[in-house]
Formats: structure tokens, sequence, C-alpha cells
């Protein structure tokens, strides 16, 4: 079934497109100890230097004499690992609360989905920028903080699954040979109500590729560690004589959230298309 | 009762709940924030440890956390923020000052949006799968993807930096007679914050309007009307682009509050000086009343608007909010 799925989407235009682009940005950020070793933060050449003029500095450099390239692929790696993993935990929050209220119902579905209400009616990025500004702007935190404001749609998708799944056959049997209802909520009808929130996950990684960007432009990232919209808000200052300083991470970020937003869509037409 | 009071009681009933969480969060989130206002205090004036218990105790701090949340939950109902320690005035009162800034830009970046993607929608959906739509489809998805703080950049680098179209940043002219009068001179201002916003509302306005187009071309009444031979283009008005407006207007209702995040990055590279950039500047300053009083009202202008658009859809479609009663 996997295969299945894995190959319809690969096989459509955009799921060809966007996996193609996730790819490259994934094989630039694994490889990036092998293209460019050593600290992508040091010092490595003439300050504002223009791209294609020295080989070793593709790129040129920044402010600082960093290479733009070297940052570029470092980069690659924060915005994808962020990405990634902001929306498994989004999803497992969102699906474990989907769960539990969709199958208990009652009181606690109620208070779970008034939560998840006020969840969703923050703006979430002025909530991961309050939790940072708490937790503090470690990769972790920027991950806990990024996901408070993305577990509702997957909560909510799953918690309607799982009440339209509640009154099936197979899981009044599975109540009827006695298993508690929590190992029936995970085991039975979470795995059949799955597929639907896969494809929101494209979406959440996305939203979290640009917001991780957005707050790490605003200087709440890890300082030690290359991130692409930190890189941009460096070059902020020497925009009108050196733009490539903030065009190149921009167009690095435009790249990988449009394929992720493309492979999401092949995802999703595929899930459609096997359904019909 | 009529359609709209109902509307509107139904929708502030649902609101007291989501604000109680809110209210919780922010409560948790400034318990959890290094330092209290004592501390703040203290940094400027200095004093002992006895006199920060001393403090602590006369500001209330030293109590239990549900007296806490009782007296903070109390000030909240008399729209007390607290004292900024940033700007060293009432939170509510800085707030109010910023707030019709970022209304604004909200409100200009609504029109780009509905006006720019309502058009581009209109063309791609005016006949869909044609050589102007896959461009125009296309497009969107690029629109969507690009991050609006860089964007913006962008926009500066064209359209200030190059063409000198447009001022840099702010609000309205500082230190001089406005261009062409007050109202042309603010306009001017909010051109390029609102674009850099509003981008990625354009690809979603105009796919949304797009698809009910296309649905709508199918439908047995726009098939009757063409068969008539109704004039193209006023078919397209009547029949096809007018429903496909509600959806529109629902999309928009689902990302106010995206918008209000957005205006964060933005506000901040075009220095407008709104509600946003003084989240950011709350943040930097370590101003933690401050920073709940701009979430608290962000909550407030998302629930608010999302109860206009509930009173627009109920004028576009007169099912809406009829039924019971």
């Amino acid at each position: 079934m996997a295969d299945g799925i894995v190959g319809a989407t690969l096989r459509r235009p955009e799921g060809g497109f966007g996996a193609a682009m996730l790819l490259l940005a994934a094989a630039l950020a694994l490889a990036a100890p092998l293209l460019a070793p050593g600290d992508p933060l040091a010092m490595v050449g003439r300050p504002l230097l223009a791209p294609l003029v020295d080989p070793a500095l593709p790129l040129g450099t920044d402010r600082l004499g960093r290479s733009i390239a070297a940052g570029l692929v470092h980069g690659a790696q924060a915005s994808l690992v962020t990405g990634l993993a902001v929306a498994v935990t989004a999803l497992c929050v969102g699906a474990a609360c989907g769960a539990v209220a969709g199958y208990l119902g009652g009181i606690v579905d109620e208070m779970l989905m008034r939560v998840a209400d006020a969840a969703q009616t923050v703006p979430s990025f002025l909530l991961a920028l309050a939790l940072v500004s708490v937790i503090g702007p470690s990769p972790a935190g920027v991950v806990v903080a990024l996901s408070a404001g993305s577990w509702t749609a997957t909560a909510r998708m799953v918690r309607a699954e799982v009440m339209s799944l509640r009154g099936r056959a197979f899981v009044e049997a599975s109540r009827l040979v006695g298993r508690p209802p929590l190992a029936i909520a995970f085991r039975v009808v979470l795995p059949n109500a799955l597929a639907p929130a896969i494809a929101l996950a494209a979406v959440i990684v996305a939203g979290a590729i640009l917001s991780e960007s957005a707050l790490a432009f605003l200087g709440l990232s890890d300082p030690n560690r290359a991130s692409w919209g930190a890189m941009i808000a460096e070059g902020r200052s020497v925009l009108r004589t050196a733009p490539h300083v903030v065009v190149a991470p921009g167009v690095a970020l435009f790249v990988t959230v449009l394929g992720v937003s493309r492979l999401g869509e092949g995802l999703r037409k595929a899930l459609a298309g096997r359904a019909t | 009762m009529t359609r709209g009071a109902r509307i509107v009681l139904g929708r502030c009933v649902a609101a007291l709940p989501t604000m109680l969480v809110v209210a919780f969060a922010a409560f948790a989130l400034l318990s959890a924030a290094p330092g209290d206002a004592v501390d703040a205090y203290l940094a400027q004036t200095g004093g002992d440890a006895g006199f920060a218990a001393e403090l602590r105790e006369r500001f209330g701090l030293s109590a239990s956390w549900p007296a806490r949340l009782a007296a903070f939950l109390g000030n909240l109902l008399r729209l007390d923020l607290g004292v900024s320690v940033l700007f060293g005035r009432p939170v509510a009162a800085v707030i109010g000052e910023r707030l019709p800034n970022t209304l604004l830009l909200m409100a200009a970046t609504a029109l780009v949006a509905a006006g720019l993607g309502g058009l581009l929608g209109l063309l791609a959906g005016a006949r869909p799968g044609g050589v102007r739509d896959a461009v125009l489809t296309t497009a969107a998805l690029a629109m969507l993807a690009v991050p609006n703080f860089w964007l913006a950049l962008m926009l500066i680098l064209i359209f200030v930096v190059g063409l000198g179209w447009f001022p840099i940043g702010g609000i309205r002219t500082i230190g001089g007679p406005p261009a062409g009068g007050p109202v042309l001179d603010t306009l001017r201002h909010l051109v390029l914050p609102a674009l850099a916003l509003g981008i990625g509302y354009v690809a979603m306005f105009m796919r949304t309007l797009r698809a009910g187009m296309a649905e709508a071309w199918r439908a047995d009444h726009v098939r009757a009307a063409h068969a008539r031979g109704i004039r193209r283009r006023d078919v397209v008005w009547r029949a096809v682009a007018r429903p496909a407006l509600i959806p529109v207007v629902v999309l928009f209702g689902q990302h106010v509050g995206t918008l209000v995040g957005g205006s964060v990055v933005v506000e901040t590279v075009f220095a407008v000086p709104g509600m946003g950039r003084l989240a950011y500047e709350a943040v930097i300053g370590r101003d933690p009343l401050l920073l709940v009083g701009v979430l608290l009202t962000a909550t407030l202008v998302v629930l608010l608007s999302n109860m206009l658009v509930d009173l627009a859809l109920a004028r576009l479609d007169p099912r809406i909010g009829a039924a019971d009663g």
C-alpha cells in the first residue's frame, strides 16, 4: 500500500517536481560537512565579495567575510530539520488529542476542543514569538514554539475520522472482546485515520520552514548555527551595495518551500485518487 | 431577534471559552517568563532583597498562584494589562496607540489581496484550462512560497532603491510636509508593506475564486445561460463570479490570524509603528507584560474579524443564520 502511494505521488508532475527540489535541498544539507567543511560562521575571505569571482567562494561573502555558499548548505540543515521536527511533533500531539477527544467524547472532548479553538485563534506566529522568548531560541525551543500553533488541524481531522469510525463493526468487535478504550483508540481506530493526516504534514512543514526563518530573521535563533533567516537579517544593512547577501538565502528558502508544498499537493492528489 | 443580532450573540458566546483559555495561557507565560515586575522595577531604581520582598508583597506577587490568577483575570476584565517596563506607561495605552496603524495595514492588505487576487482569479477562471489560466496558476504557487520578510526586502530593492517610487518605511512623512496631502501620503507608505504582507493572500484569493468559477461553469444554469446566447462576459460576472465570492470571504476569515502574525516581520522591515512591531520590540526589550498584552489584543482582533466575516457572509448568502429561530 505504502509503495503504491509513493509511486502514485512521484508519477504526478507536482509530486515529482516537489520530490526533486526536496531531494536537492536534503542532499545539500547532508553533504554540508563535505561541501563546506569547517565552521560556516568563520571568516574565510574578503568581506562583501561578489558572487562568481572566486571559485572557492562561488556565491561571494557577507559583511563579515563568511562564505554565503557555506551558509546556504549548512542553513539547509536548520530549515529542513526544524520543518520535519515541527511536523512530527504537531502530527503526534494533534493525532493523540484528536483520537482521545473523538473516542472518549463528553467532557474530555469538550475541553480538548476548546483548547484547540484557542490555539487556532491566537495568531500562531505571535504565539511562537512569545514561547521562544520564554523557552529561549534553542533549536528544540523553536520546534516546541512552532508546534504549539500547528497541531489543531490534525487534531480536528483525526477527531472527525475517529468519530465516524467509532460506530463501525470492527471497532465494536474490539470493544466486545474487552479491550480498554484507549487501546482501541490508538491500536485500532488511529491507524485508519492517519492517511489524510499525513497529507497535512506537508502544509505544516512548509509553514514551519517559513516561520523558523522569520523567527531567525528577527534574531530568535541559535546564534551559533547557520540559518537562512539570520543570513537575510545579516544582509539587510548592505541591501543597497551587496544585494546578493540577501537574495541567495531567500531563493533557497523559496525553492525549498515550493518543493515541500508541491510534494504535499502530489501526495494529496495521490491519496484522493486512491480513495475514488 | 434579527439575523445580525443572532450571529453577533452566537459568536460572543463561542468566544468566551476561547478568551478564557487564552487568558490562562497568558498567565502561564507570564509566570514562566524569567523575572517579574519587581525585578524590572528594581533594575531601574536599585534596592536590596528586603525591599524586593516588600514590593512583591505590595504588588501581590508573593501570593499563591490561584490568588495571582484571580487578580490577573480581574485586571483583564477591567482592561488593565499592567505597566510596560519598556515604555514606562500602561500597556493598554501603548497598544491603543499602535493598533490603528496595524488595522490600517491589514485593511490595505485585504484591499490589495481582494483587488489583485480577484482580478487575477477572474482572468484565470473566465476560461479554465486556457493558457492564461495555466500561467496564472503557476504564478500563484510561487506567490504562496515566498517568505514575506524577504519579499519586503526585494520590494525595497526594486521600488525604493532602484526606481525610487515609494518611501522606504514609516507610516507618514516625518519632518516635512506630507507629499500630496495626508491621505495620499499614508497610502504611498502603505503600498509596499501591503504588497509584501498580502502576496500569499493574492494567490489564495485567486485560486479560490478560480476554483469556484471553474465549478460554476459546469453548473446547469450557467450552461443554460450560455445556450440562450447571453454574452460570455455577462455570464462570467452574474452567474459564475458572484457565487464564487463566498468561499473567498470565508478564506479571509480563516487567515486573519496569519495576517496579524505576518505583520510582525513586515512592520519590522518597513518600520511601521504598529502592533506587530510592538511585539518584536517587547521580545527584544524583555517586556513580557507588553508581549502578553499584544497577544491578547491580537486574539480579540481575530475574534472580532471572524464576527464581521460572519455578518458579511449573511449578506452574501441569505440562507446563513436564518435556519433556526
